[in-house]
């Protein structure tokens, strides 16, 4: 891809061809979009204001002012992401990135060419009732390192659909923390395309605590020997929110690891989907890859819905994965209450503990306390509410 | 005379259908500590379980009180908050929740239940620490999630600590010795031998008579096929230790 321009004309075709994805496709069996009706939101309106201390703003996908950062982090122009934007995530097999290429508005684009330790902030807040399509690219180069937390909330039957290509070269590490914290009236979808080069690291946490229908798709590309992916998420759903977390790993090189957590909290009606496929390509020897998906279903009116794959096409591997769907553990319930703990507060604490892990993952202290305490928040709101 | 600790009348309960107690009587007075003995599948941790009021246990008959109190109507945090403990046979490991929110969390309930003002976070973690030390259990236990990863003899003193923490009036002991290695159960036996008092009573159910030589019993009652068939003081202990429960068994039927 070269031109802009003509990016942006290809995506606008895919889409037009293929339109919002129904569950007729594989992959979006558990996931209908094609009745929603959110293309015919009226698209955000650009929008400026100051820059905010200490975070990059984003408003509706629109970056506001010039935001500080970390030295041997820059902020790039579009032109310097021309040759590799889509190539992670191409629009031709999935409708809602041709969106996102057809329509997004800004870019960020960040390079980081150093080991930085202070870590990059995105606020990214949707506002009314509109329809944006975010981007990001980031390129970690060799040997450089990134802490990157997003947060993302706002309010707004909004259409968030966010498009994220991350390139780690080799021995590059990027340490990403995403809390997906949407209003619950805003339907989230976010892609994220992972290539990572020899010995590269990625460690990856994922909270989903808002929407009213979130979709995560995680794309990771293991293309060098021993780079290293670890991928920790969690969902806390209520209400008649819709989660899905769709990962696929592709091994295509040798020696790489690959971890993957998902651990999902299920009240009153809420929907949880968790598709994850491991895929091996030949040469992907000696790849120890793990997957798992994990749910506690609070209500028996809550689903879940499961589907882990392997493909493997190399013959010295080895794969690990399972999915459990259960109830709070009743000997773990016993033994709190046994100590005067009564039911609520008790399935409260285990509840945290389940979800808590996820957060625990987080290597920077700062980053770690404030996914747990948005967490404890929404787990609080939940059960005061049930106590009501 | 003065209320009993403890009362047990007739109790009878089932698991999935199947009667385990079948007609238990028991009296601890206040400030006595009881050894219940019996083989295998007599029915011990059934009266554990049936004391502190798990889910499954279903009681079909008799009455049990707790100082003069309707025990069995009460929840399980009711009897927990008013003084009875139960030490587990397997303390349950609990991933993710830190020793500290656990204990914190359950000291706060019991002195609420009392209507005793709450402890902060630097009040209770002094009380912790006094408590932690005076039983050897190391201070970086109380970080760690509970029971998570810990040695046999670590949940059991852990599960003591607890104990100090809450001060009861009633402890069960299921099976302490369960696990522990002579050391281990030593340490854990002395602990719990000195939380003994005028004011507390204790109900030791245990398969083995070693764990009665360093907590000694007032009165020793041996349970087979569901109930008491013989009651006695701390020598029946040893007695049973030669002879084994099989003289017993024509009785239970």
């Amino acid at each position: 891809m070269t031109d802009i321009s003509e990016f942006r004309k290809l995506g606008r075709d895919q889409f037009e061809k293929a339109g919002l994805p129904s569950r007729k496709l594989e992959d979006w069996h558990y996931t209908d979009l094609s009745q929603s009706g959110l293309t015919q939101l009226p698209l955000a309106e650009e929008m400026r204001g100051a820059a905010q201390a200490g975070v990059i703003h984003l408003v509706n996908g629109f970056l506001q002012g010039q935001p500080e950062l970390p030295a041997g982090v820059v902020l790039e122009g579009l032109e310097a992401a021309a040759g590799r934007m889509g190539t992670l995530l191409s629009g031709a097999d999935r409708a809602v990135t041709a969106l996102n290429a057809g329509l997004f508005n800004d870019a960020l684009v960040l390079r980081v060419s150093a080991k930085v330790e202070k870590p990059v902030e995105i606020l990214s807040e949707t506002r009314g009732d509109v329809q944006f399509h975010g981007r990001l690219l980031i390129v970690v180069e060799a040997g450089a390192s990134l802490t990157l937390s997003e947060i993302h909330r706002g309010s707004g039957s909004a259409l968030a659909n966010w498009v994220a290509e991350i390139f780690v070269a080799e021995g590059g590490e990027l340490h990403h923390v995403k809390l997906q914290d949407e209003a619950l009236e805003t339907t989230h979808i976010a892609a994220l395309g992972l290539e990572l080069g020899k010995g590269a690291k990625y460690k990856g946490a994922l909270l989903h605590l808002g929407s009213k229908l979130a979709r995560q798709e995680v794309y990771a590309l293991m293309a060098g020997e021993g780079a290293d992916f670890s991928l920790d998420g969690g969902t806390l759903a209520v209400g008649t929110q819709h989660i899905d977390n769709t990962t696929r790993v592709i091994h295509r090189a040798p020696g790489c690891p690959s971890h993957q957590l998902f651990k999902t909290v299920l009240d009153e009606q809420a929907h949880g989907v968790f598709q994850g496929t491991l895929f091996v390509e030949r040469p992907g020897q000696k790849t120890a890859a793990y997957q798992m998906s994990r749910a506690l279903m609070l209500s028996d009116r809550a689903a879940m819905d499961n589907k882990p794959e392997l493909e493997i096409y190399a013959d010295d591997v080895k794969c690990g994965h399972g999915a459990t769907i259960g109830d709070i553990d009743e000997t773990a319930l016993f033994y709190l209450k046994s100590r005067g703990i009564d039911d609520s507060t008790a399935r409260r604490l285990l509840i945290e503990a389940f979800l808590g892990e996820v957060a625990a993952t987080v290597e920077n202290q700062a980053l770690r306390e404030g996914l747990e305490e948005r967490l404890y928040d929404k787990l609080g709101a939940l059960f005061g509410r049930k106590a009501a | 005379m003065s209320v009993p600790m403890l009362e047990i009348r007739g109790l009878r309960a089932e698991i999935d259908g199947k009667e385990i107690l079948k007609g238990v009587d028991l009296v601890i007075p206040t400030g006595e500590v009881h050894a219940i003995m019996g083989p295998n599948g007599s029915g011990k941790s059934t009266l554990s379980y049936v004391l502190t009021g798990r889910d499954g246990y279903e009681v079909t008959g008799g009455e049990a009180y707790y100082k003069g109190k309707d025990l069995l109507a009460m929840s399980i945090e009711e009897r927990a908050c008013e003084g009875v403990f139960l030490a587990f046979q397997y303390p349950v490991e609990i991933p993710g929740v830190t020793g500290v929110n656990f204990l914190k969390t359950a000291v706060n309930a019991v002195r609420r239940h009392h209507g005793r003002p709450e402890l902060d976070a630097m009040q209770f973690m002094k009380l912790a620490r006094t408590k932690a030390k005076e039983l050897g259990v190391p201070e970086d236990m109380l970080k760690r999630a509970v029971n998570t990863g810990f040695s046999g003899g670590e949940k059991k003193r852990y599960d003591a600590l607890q104990a100090a923490l809450l001060d009861p009036s009633l402890m069960i002991l299921d099976e302490t010795d369960s696990g522990l290695d002579v050391d281990a159960l030593r340490i854990v036996a002395e602990g719990v031998d000195r939380m003994r008092g005028p004011e507390r009573s204790m109900l030791v159910i245990t398969h083995y008579q070693r764990i009665l030589d360093y907590i000694v019993p007032d009165r020793v009652h041996v349970l087979v096929g569901g109930r008491i068939v013989e009651s006695g003081d701390q020598t029946l202990a040893r007695e049973l230790e030669k002879t084994g429960y099989a003289q017993f068994q024509g009785k239970a039927a």
